[in-house]
Order: C-alpha cells, then structure tokens, then sequence
C-alpha cells in the first residue's frame, strides 16, 4: 500500500512569519516514482473561486521506492493564516508524487499573535430574509443557533 | 462561522458530483460516444452544466483520454490570438472541453469547431442555449434536488426547513448555485 | 455641506417598471414600430421600381428636340424637356420622359446641363417597358436606394424588440439582504457591446465622411480653382430669395439668374456662390438679393476652361466655414471608433489570463499579495478628475443638444406658425429630454469642480500586524466650503467567484473605525494636515480593537489574496 507522510518537527504547526519550518517526509510506495515534490503553499477556502499561491517548492529526483528525508522551509512574510467570513486563507505542506496521484498535506499556521488571526464582523444587524411570526423565537434561529 | 468551516462553502460544493435527472452517467457517456465525441451540454444558470463538464472530464481521463479545458466566462474571455495559439498547440487524440461556449466570439467559435474536426477527438461544450452543437444532455433543476443537495451539505442537527429551500429554490428560478450562495451567507450568521 | 463618501455604492435591487412607464415605453416602441415599417415600405416599392426598370429594353434612338423651359413653378421652374424616337417590335415611337418622376429643377444650370448631355439631333439609348412599349426612358432609377432598404428595419427591430421586453419582463426578485455580505454581480458583460459602440461611432464617421466631400471639399476646392476664372459683365435675369420649407422648419436661399457673354456666345447661369444650400436668416440674403438687383454693372466670374460655369460670389467667405460641419461628425466617429475597439483590446490584455487547463495545486506565486519590498508610501486620490468629467460631460452635452436643437428650433417654428406636427414633436421629445439630462449633468460637473478634494497619503502601503503606520491627507480646492469631515478605516473582506457566465464579487466589512471626525462651523483647512498615527500595540484577542487600525491594514492586504 502506498503510503506517504509528513512530519514535522517537535509537531509544531505554528509559525511566525521569517521563521523556518523543519520536517522528515517518508514515504513506501509499490513503484518508485519518477520524483517527489514537496511544496509549501497557501490556499483560501470560502465562498470565493480557491486561490493558490506556491511560496517554495522542492523536488527530489528518483527517490526510490522507500524513504525519508529532512526539509526546511522558511516562511515568508505573509500572507498569515486568517479566517473570516467569506475567506478563510490556510498555509499547508504537500507532498505528490510523480507519476501518480498520492498525495498527503500538513496544514500549518503562519501567523505573528501564536495562532489564526479570526476577523470580525463590523456588522451589528441580524436579519432574516424569512417571515417571523412574533410568536417566539424563530426555529430557524434556533435551528442554526443564532444567539440575539 | 468562519469561512472554512461553513458547509456550503465553495470547496464543498464543488466537491459534490453531478445528479443526471431521469438518466444515468454511463447513458451519458454512451450518448457521448454515439454523437462522436462532439456534442453540447445545455441548461439555464446554475444548472450544473460545469460541474457535469468536469465530472466527464475525470471519467474520460481515467478511460485514458486526453482532455483540454478552457474556462470562458466575463472575465476570462477566449481572444482571438489565445484561440489560434490553442488550436496550434492542440493534438489530434486530445478532447477539447469548453466551458462557456456561448460567450466566445464567432469567429473564434466557427474556426475551434471547424479545427477539432480534423485536429482534435472531439468537442464537448456548455452554454446556455442549443444549436452549437448536438444536445448531450439538457440540465435541469428540481426542488427535490436541491433538498438533496442541501441535506448532504448541511450540519447535522442544523437542518434547513424544506419550504424555505423550495422557496429559496422559486426565487432564484431553479439556479441552484444562487441557492447555495444564500445558504452560505445564511450560515455565516451562525457564527 | 460637502459631503465626501469616496466608498463605492453598491445597489443590486431590481425595480419593476410602473404602469405609466410601461405605457410611455410602449407608445414610443410603437412610434418606432410604425415609423420605421412605413419608411421600409416607401423605400421597398422605390427600390421595386427600379429593380423593374432595369429588366427594360435597351433600344436606340434619337434626340428631336432638347431645351430648358421656364414655366411658373416657384420650386422647380426650371425644365428640361425633350423628344427622341425609338424603334420596338417593328413599331416606331415617341418619347418625351427623361426619367421617371423628373419633374424639373429649381436651378437653371441643373436643367441646361442636361439639355447640354442630351442635344438635338443625337442619336443614344433609351429604355422601353417590354410590357408597354409606349412607355420609355432615357435615364433609369437607380437600384443604390436598395442600399438603405435595411435601414429603417433599425426601427422596426428597435420597436419590436422594446416592446417585446416590455411584456416578457421578468418580474423583480424580492431584494434579499444577507446579513453579513453585500453581493455585487457583475453581469456577464455583452459581447457584443463594444461592436455596438463601434458600429455608432462608424456611422458617425461615414456621416461625416459622407458629407465631407460635398460640404467641405468640393466647394474649398472650386473656391480655390475660381482665382483664375475671367471677371466679365452680365445681367442679373431674375434675383430673390427662395424659402424651402421642411420639418426643419423654414430656411432661405439666394436664387439669381444671370446672363453673360464670353468669347462672343451668350450664356445663362444661376451659381451665386460654390456653397449652396439654404439656411435660416431671411434679411441677410434679401440685402444680397437687393445689391444685386440695383447694381448697375455686375461682374460674374467665367471659367475659361468651361464658359457655361461662372460663379457671382468667389473667394473665401464666412458661408464656406459651413465646410467645417461634417469635421465634428467625422473626428467623433473616428476617435470614438479607436477608442472604443482600442480600449476593448486593452482591456483585454489587462484581463487576459491563461485559460489553459485550471487543475489545483500549481498556481505561480505571482498571487502572494505580501512582499518584503512592497512597503513604498501609498497615495490615495480620486481615480477621476472633475475636470476631465466636466469637459467630457461639457462635451457630449453640446453635441448632442447641437444636433437635437437644429429640429427643436424647427420643431418651435412650426408650432408657431400653426404647423402642428404631433407625430414629429413627440418623437422629439425623448432626445430633448436627454439633453436636458447631460446639461444637467455639465451643471453639476462644473459645481462639483469647486468641491474640496482629498489626497490620502499612507505612509506604507503594507503594515505588519502590531506595525504603525501614518497617514496624512490634504485638500485642495475650495476647503471652506467643508462642513464635516471624517476620516474612517475600514476593512473589507472580497470573496470573487467564478463559475458560468458571471463573475460574483462579495464583500464584507469586517472592521471600520472613525479615525478622526470634524464638524461644526466653517473651517479654513490648509494644504496639510497633522498626521494621525497608529497606535503601535499587539494585536492580542483582549485588546485588539484598539489595535485594530493598524492591524486591520495588514487584513485588507490578505483578503485581496483571494481575489484574483
């Protein structure tokens, strides 16, 4: 069975901007690829089309069929991992072989406050597009826990 | 609710396999095959059309054919220089695939249809209306799919009451993308 | 009060057309309707007709008789009248028509160049109906009306169309307000917009090009060709002033019929100047009418090349700046033409981007939004200036009113004397209201250019969270008129998708904070102001609105990483 993993050091998945992320990739596969590739990556999940942005990639050339090795990356300024309401942006590791479709992704956190930078709502309003009839609380508000 | 976790986010969404209504994919794959791999796929907004594109596109390709999509829309329009370096580049054994058919330019349109015949294996577009091509498929909406979708979407124990959804489904005239978008914006309220 | 708000409006509310709009619309697509099916019609039988004649037999003949007759006709007094004989099916005729519908001309010269081309005695062709051969004629119609057959079909399409959208439109959909997001749509944009402008633009340019020829260069040219021609006495035959009278309303002419000898031959000839036309002003063409009635020797100028051509009026005058009206019609067509299909490959090129195989996971870096040297000062200024959209406004307004007012002032004309052309006015009416509009418009563009402006100035355009930051600003213009002002930060969170036709745009303002507010009595405000700096704080879950305004920055520079 193929099997790829990603292990990062002291299993530490947050990070500050500039600093460096250390590693071990291992992997057993049937056949030995032609190359593995490791990338350290952004991507933006929500309501938007995704967006992607490669910050490092590394190749290794005939790795065989088994193996590890170490990696480092360093991490860039930004952007820093976020979530709102509509962009969530979100730092990984991934490692694909080739030719093949085996991949394994380590998500990580970039950010300088120690952990996901959440934004806020400058909204104070809460609406409902559908009728309320007064008679209590709507059960579509409480059925989605909508606190007044 | 912070974008990543909410269920009707776009990666969900997009994660969801087309529903054939009253066929099945391999009859559309069949029909694909009796038209000769030259064919349209039609529907009104919001009716799956790109999805079913892409979920075709996979099959194919694990049948071992070779797919080149293009994505035409506003905002990505197909210029007549792209059009040309395109069919220039194009092999013989590759399935051209065209999302938004209907919003290139004519002549652009007339000389990719004219080329694939002789210099591609074949052409599967989307659009808004028939004529471009034989009808492989016309993508319609029902509420129940809707109800489908959603129930496969949602949160357990958070569940949407099914006459909203139908009337979400009525006012937005069967677009079933406009639906899951007003779900998302719904669920951000229950941050 | 001047009130600033440099956000951008956002209003995707459908509203439903009234009743009373929908009866206005639908009365102006039926005028269209009718209007246009009635002009088809007229130019479909002409077109016919000449088709028709042009199945006629060609036969020879020979010219009797030739000459120009004067007869009492205050439009066309002038006629040229002939006689030939012709041969068909074994029979001999006599034919007396030029050309079908001829019936005589205004000016002496039109009708004795005729009879110049067709003299007694020679022998041509003419053209017999070979379902009647009595029926002949020298000159056929001609098929180039067929050339416009398809134009009124224009109004037609334009009366069809609008009132088919009129009852096939959609009913509006209930606004729905998402609680958190606004959603912009941005409609698939119509390919065939820009053709469109570029096709009005190119009818502009053939107007003006059209009618640059005869307008502008004939004249200039014959103007310039009559320095040589030969100063010689003649006798003022008849003089006065013509009226023509059209929808346009009344307009005048100068008419003056001389005679003249040269190289011992008598000639006639009517050209008082290489313009022609008719315009409105009556007294200044009777006092030319009346100079010459009383002179006593007239001079005429004769082309020694063709002694049938003089001229009483050489030289360059104010009626020859006339050449210039085609140059307005023909410099918009062309700019606006250039404009309009250079601006779509632009913006091609600016949104271009590779439509090739989207499979995740190898986007280019290029979408980082963050780099270590992206921290210059940032300039924030209005992206239009009030100048440029008062002259453009200016611009539009002048020429659209300039071609409206020429039947508005016919239009008034008539009214006043009685003429009332209801059909006509009312067609009016809604180009009138246009204009009105963009003078309203240029108004307000030229109030607007004394509006105080604003000019922000960031001193990085990238600030780290926990960074500082400071920001400036500076008006210009007539700051005293200022009355309150306020200075806010704002986050904005933009979510684009796209999928289908239509690239969706959704926002969500996740932070905003008054930065510095100012109200109350009229404040005089200088160039610069004192700058407001952040505070310089961490960014910790407790405390994190009053560093906000530093951290926020960096967010919005985030957010934009999911648009592409």
């Amino acid at each position: 069975m193929d099997k790829l993993s990603i292990v990062l050091h002291e299993e530490r998945t947050v990070f500050a901007p500039h600093e460096m992320v250390r590693g071990t990739i291992e992997w057993s596969l049937n056949k030995a690829p032609l190359s593995l590739d490791l990338s350290l990556f952004w991507y933006t999940a929500g309501k938007g089309t995704r967006d992607i942005g490669v910050a490092e990639t590394s190749r290794f050339d005939d790795p065989g069929p088994v193996g590890s090795k170490d990696f480092s990356f360093t991490l860039p300024q930004g952007p820093y991992s976020f979530s709102g309401k509509l962009i969530s942006l979100i730092w990984a590791i991934e490692l694909t072989c080739s030719p093949g479709s085996e991949t394994i992704r380590r998500e990580i956190t970039l950010s300088p406050t120690g952990q996901e930078i959440v934004l806020g709502d400058a909204s104070s309003r809460n609406r409902f597009p559908w009728g309320q009839d007064g008679s209590g609380p709507n059960p579509l508000e409480r059925i989605l826990g909508i606190r007044k | 609710m912070k974008a990543r976790d909410n269920p009707f986010s776009v990666e969900r969404i997009h994660a969801i396999r087309y529903r054939p209504l009253h066929t099945t994919f391999p009859e559309i794959l069949a029909r694909l095959h009796e038209l000769n791999y030259r064919a349209g796929i039609i529907g009104p907004e919001g009716s799956g059309k790109t999805t079913l594109l892409e979920d075709l596109r996979q099959d194919l390709e694990s049948q071992g054919w070779r797919t080149k999509l293009i994505f035409v829309n506003d905002n990505l329009p197909l210029t007549s220089a792209q059009c040309r370096r395109f069919l220039c580049e194009l092999a013989r054994e590759e399935l051209v695939l065209l999302d938004g058919a209907d919003l290139i330019r004519r002549h652009c349109w007339s000389l990719l249809k004219r080329t694939t015949i002789t210099r591609a294996a074949g052409l599967v577009v989307t659009s808004h209306r028939p004529g471009l091509l034989p009808t492989l498929i016309d993508c319609r909406t029902t509420p129940a799919l809707l109800r489908d979708l959603v129930q496969e979407l949602q949160p357990h124990g958070r569940p949407v009451p099914p006459d909203f959804l139908d009337s979400l489904y009525k006012r937005h005239a069967g677009n079933l993308r406009a639906c899951l978008r007003d779900l998302y914006d719904l669920y951000t309220q229950g941050a | 009060m001047v009130r600033l708000d440099l956000r951008g409006r956002d209003d995707n509310r459908d509203k439903p057309l009234s009743v009373g709009g929908r009866l206005g619309l639908l009365l102006f697509f039926l005028f269209f309707f009718a209007m246009g099916s009635l002009f088809e019609v007229l130019i479909v039988r002409e077109f016919g007709r000449a088709i028709g004649q042009r199945l006629w037999k060609k036969v020879p003949c020979r010219i009797v008789s030739s000459d120009v007759q004067e007869r009492n006709d205050r439009e066309s007094p002038y006629v040229f009248t002939i006689g030939y004989q012709y041969e068909y099916g074994g029979r001999s005729y006599a034919g007396s028509t030029y050309k079908h519908n001829y019936s005589g001309s205004g000016k002496y010269s039109e009708a004795r160049q005729l009879a110049q081309k067709y003299p007694a005695g020679a022998n041509i062709s003419c053209y017999v109906n070979p379902q009647n051969a009595v029926e002949a004629v020298l000159k056929r119609d001609s098929p180039l009306i067929g050339l416009v057959v398809f134009f009124p079909l224009i109004f037609v399409a334009v009366g069809v169309g609008g009132i088919y959208l009129l009852w096939h439109q959609r009913p509006a959909a209930a606004a729905m307000q998402p609680m958190a997001t606004v959603a912009i749509r941005k409609g698939g944009k119509s390919k065939y917009g820009k053709y469109g402008m570029a096709a009005l633009f190119a009818l502009f340019a053939a107007v003006g090009g059209g009618l640059l020829y005869p307008l502008g260069i004939k004249p200039i040219a014959r103007t310039i060709d009559a320095r040589s021609w030969v100063p010689t006495p003649c006798k003022v035959l008849r003089a006065e002033v013509r009226s023509h009278d059209s929808d346009d309303g009344t307009t005048y002419s100068v008419y003056m019929l001389y005679q003249y000898e040269f190289k011992g031959q008598v000639y006639k000839c009517d050209r008082y100047d290489f313009i022609g036309g008719s315009s409105s002003g009556y007294q200044g063409k009777a006092r030319v009418v009346e100079m010459y009635e009383t002179a006593a020797h007239p001079t005429c100028y004769v082309n020694p090349d063709h002694p049938w051509e003089a001229v009483l009026k050489r030289g360059f005058h104010a009626s020859l700046l006339l050449a210039l009206f085609p140059l307005p019609f023909l410099l918009v067509g062309v700019c606006g033409m250039v404009h309009v299909l250079r601006g779509k490959r632009v913006q091609d090129n600016q949104t271009a981007r590779q439509w090739a195989d989207r499979s995740a996971g190898r986007a280019s870096s290029d979408l980082t939004v963050l780099r270590v040297t992206d921290t210059g000062r940032a300039v924030l200024t209005p992206k239009f200036s009030p100048k440029m959209k008062f002259i453009g406004m200016t611009l539009v307004a002048l020429f659209w009113n300039g071609i409206i007012s020429i039947f508005l002032v016919g239009s008034i004309g008539n009214l006043r004397q009685g003429q009332v052309d209801g059909l006509g006015t009312l067609f009016l009416l809604p180009f009138v209201a246009i204009g009105l509009a963009l003078i309203g418009g240029a108004v307000y563009q030229f109030l607007a250019l004394f509006n105080p402006r604003p000019t922000l100035e960031l001193s990085s355009s990238v600030i780290p969270l926990g960074g500082a930051a400071e920001l400036r600003w500076s008006f210009t213009g007539q700051t005293s008129r200022i009355r309150e002002l306020t200075v806010a930060l704002r986050g904005v969170e933009e979510a684009r998708y796209r999928r289908g036709t239509s690239t969706y745009t959704d926002k969500n303002v996740f932070y905003e904070m008054e930065l510095y507010k100012m109200h109350a009595t009229p404040i005089r405000l200088r160039r610069a102001r004192p700058a407001l700096s952040c505070h310089r704080t961490r960014c910790t879950p407790s405390r994190r609105r009053t560093t906000r305004s530093s951290g926020v920055s960096m967010f919005m520079a985030t957010s934009r990483a999911g648009r592409t």
